[in-house]
């Protein structure tokens, strides 16, 4: 039988893509971590390097890939191309949750917080997210209701943080801004031999879940007559989601706009099959992380907020996107 | 060879008391007025719908034994109202689902959606759409299909779509059929219907109100009491013949 052959854009494209952009990413890495070759022999320059510059490069990193992966599959699950967690509440969620945990002195300062950070964070980034699929679940004829509902959810959870600021003493104001803008100098190794074991892991699964993910893009009931066991698979995405982000969030604070941009730009240069949008996004996210790293460690004497540096660029692209994607009217 | 049966099918407030079944290779047209219950009866019949009462058999196996995923490869259901709101190139919609975008001749033939291939899906027309999703959920079985054993619905597919593809729609519904697979359709032509139907079933007030033979079933006085006013019988001036409405 003789057959029509569509214009599929190539999955043999995939390898090439991933090589360079692994390629970019290594020799970013290569400049946040050594900047100064030359002076390599130095003991202090190697102990900066050791205590300082390598967790800086796994936060900036992970935390990049779990926000861009995270997002990714969040904006199919919700049936919106423009959820971002920081946009529905997911990263202020987690930020409230371990800020007021923080704060109020409940936890005994004995406790090691590096155990018990990312489980807040995941927490906080649970019930947002949760919140937000029961939203999105009694709205499905509309994608920008969700957006909305997240809207609100964040809204609140940021001033809450922002209340807290008020109220708090110069110690924890400093804290505070961490919850509120990000930063990507509070990891250490001991956050990091908690977070990233997991964040690794859950990457992992998330990027091999292209194949259903695709069938989800006309909606739950058309994936469920494909095929997909739809209860768990969304009970599993969401959960990968609030891991993801939650983790993010405990390593990093809240970082806006990097879940949104990098999937989204992926869509228009690969196409929108998941098995090259996820692991594209883990990795255009790690290299957009790293970068913005270099930029607050190279360019400024001061340590910038990174919410600062993204939101800046990603807001006026976010108004790009807004005005060509046809279907959002709010 | 698919053997589909329901016995005593009831969905609250939806279906009552709907006993069926189905014979392989035939095209079976679902008719009936507005919210008369043929989109739950067609769901149910998929797996979609899993709280019903009544016994629904597929091969002489409860359906409910089923796995979707098993489902899948031999059913499929065109839903009404579908739409993405990503920009899925019309060969996305069609391998993102199937993973396959080879559209067989007998398909291109009848659908003719390979010259839009590289557009974007939303910016076709309702009709073109239409045309693609219908291709989409064939793909998804089409190895069971050209084997014969595939149960194909479609809820309303006709929508939107212009008298050619209409027809054209409807010959392939009869081709597959002649394969060995059961085709089941929900439509408002009734003239359609007596032109390529093998068997029809009348839905009214979610109760199966007849079901049978094409010729048999579609006779006045079923249609009148299955839409209500003046069903009447019409020869025009070229010797045709057609069911038409009148207020009573």
């Amino acid at each position: 039988m003789t057959t029509h052959q569509a214009e599929v854009k190539p999955i043999r494209r995939f390898p090439v893509f991933f090589l360079a952009l692994v390629a970019l990413f290594l020799s970013a890495a290569y400049l946040l971590v050594f900047p100064a070759l030359g002076r390599l022999s130095d003991p202090l320059e190697q102990q900066l390097i050791l205590t300082f510059r390598l967790p800086l490069l796994i936060t900036a990193s992970v935390v990049g890939a779990a926000l861009s992966v995270g997002a990714a599959s969040l904006q199919v699950l919700l049936r919106n191309p423009l959820a971002d967690p920081g946009i529905i509440g997911l990263s202020s969620g987690a930020s409230l949750v371990a800020a007021t945990v923080l704060l109020s002195g409940v936890l005994p300062s004995v406790w090691p917080l590096h155990y018990f950070l990312p489980l807040l964070c995941f927490i906080g980034a649970l019930a947002s997210g949760t919140l937000i699929y029961v939203i999105a679940q009694r709205l499905s004829s509309s994608s920008s209701a969700v957006i909305l509902a997240g809207i609100a959810i964040s809204t609140i959870a940021g001033a809450m943080i922002g209340w807290m600021y008020w109220f708090s003493d110069a110690q924890s104001l400093r804290n505070l801004t961490f919850w509120l803008m990000g930063s990507l100098h509070q990891a250490d190794w001991s956050i990091l031999s908690v977070a990233l074991p997991i964040l690794a892991a859950t990457l992992w699964a998330s990027c091999r879940q292209g194949e259903r993910l695709n069938r989800y893009y006309f909606g739950a009931q058309f994936a469920a007559l494909g095929g997909l066991d739809v209860k768990r698979f969304e009970r599993n995405q969401l959960l990968c989601a609030a891991l993801l982000i939650g983790l993010a969030v405990s390593l990093a604070g809240s970082i806006a706009f990097i879940g949104l941009l990098v999937p989204h730009f992926l869509r228009l240069l690969v196409g929108h099959d998941n098995r090259m949008v996820l692991p594209l996004s883990a990795i255009v996210g790690a290299l957009l992380m790293v970068w913005v790293a270099i930029g607050t460690e190279h360019w400024t004497t001061t340590q910038l907020p990174v919410s600062m540096l993204t939101a800046t660029i990603g807001g006026p692209l976010f108004i790009w996107a807004l005005m060509r994607s046809p279907r959002m009217s709010i | 060879m698919i053997q589909l049966a329901c016995h005593h099918l009831s969905v609250p407030d939806r279906l009552v008391n709907v006993s069926l079944s189905m014979t392989a290779g035939r095209v079976v047209h679902v008719l009936g007025e507005n919210g008369a219950g043929k989109t739950t009866l067609l769901h149910c019949l998929a797996g979609l719908l899993g709280d019903y009462e009544g016994d629904i058999t597929l091969n002489h196996r409860p359906l409910s034994e089923y796995a979707m995923a098993q489902l899948a490869t031999f059913r499929c259901l065109h839903l009404q109202h579908r739409s993405t709101p990503f920009r899925l190139t019309v060969a996305d919609v069609l391998h993102l689902h199937s993973n396959t975008a080879d559209v067989p001749a007998v398909l291109q033939d009848a659908l003719e959606i390979t010259p839009f291939t590289g557009r974007i899906f939303d910016t076709l027309s309702g009709g073109e759409q239409q045309r693609v999703l219908i291709a989409q959920i064939l793909l998804q079985v089409w190895p069971a299909i050209e084997r014969g054993e595939a149960l194909v619905m479609f809820d309303e597919a006709l929508q939107g779509l212009d008298i050619r593809h209409q027809h054209q729609f409807h010959r392939l519904c009869n081709h597959l059929a002649e394969l060995g697979n059961s085709v089941l359709v929900s439509l408002h032509d009734i003239n359609q219907s007596s032109q390529y139907a093998d068997d029809v079933w009348i839905m009214k007030s979610g109760e199966l109100l007849a079901s049978g033979e094409a010729h048999q079933v579609l006779s006045i006085e079923n249609l009148r009491l299955a839409f209500g006013g003046n069903v009447e019988k019409i020869n025009n001036t070229h010797g045709g013949s057609g069911f038409t409405w009148t207020t009573s």
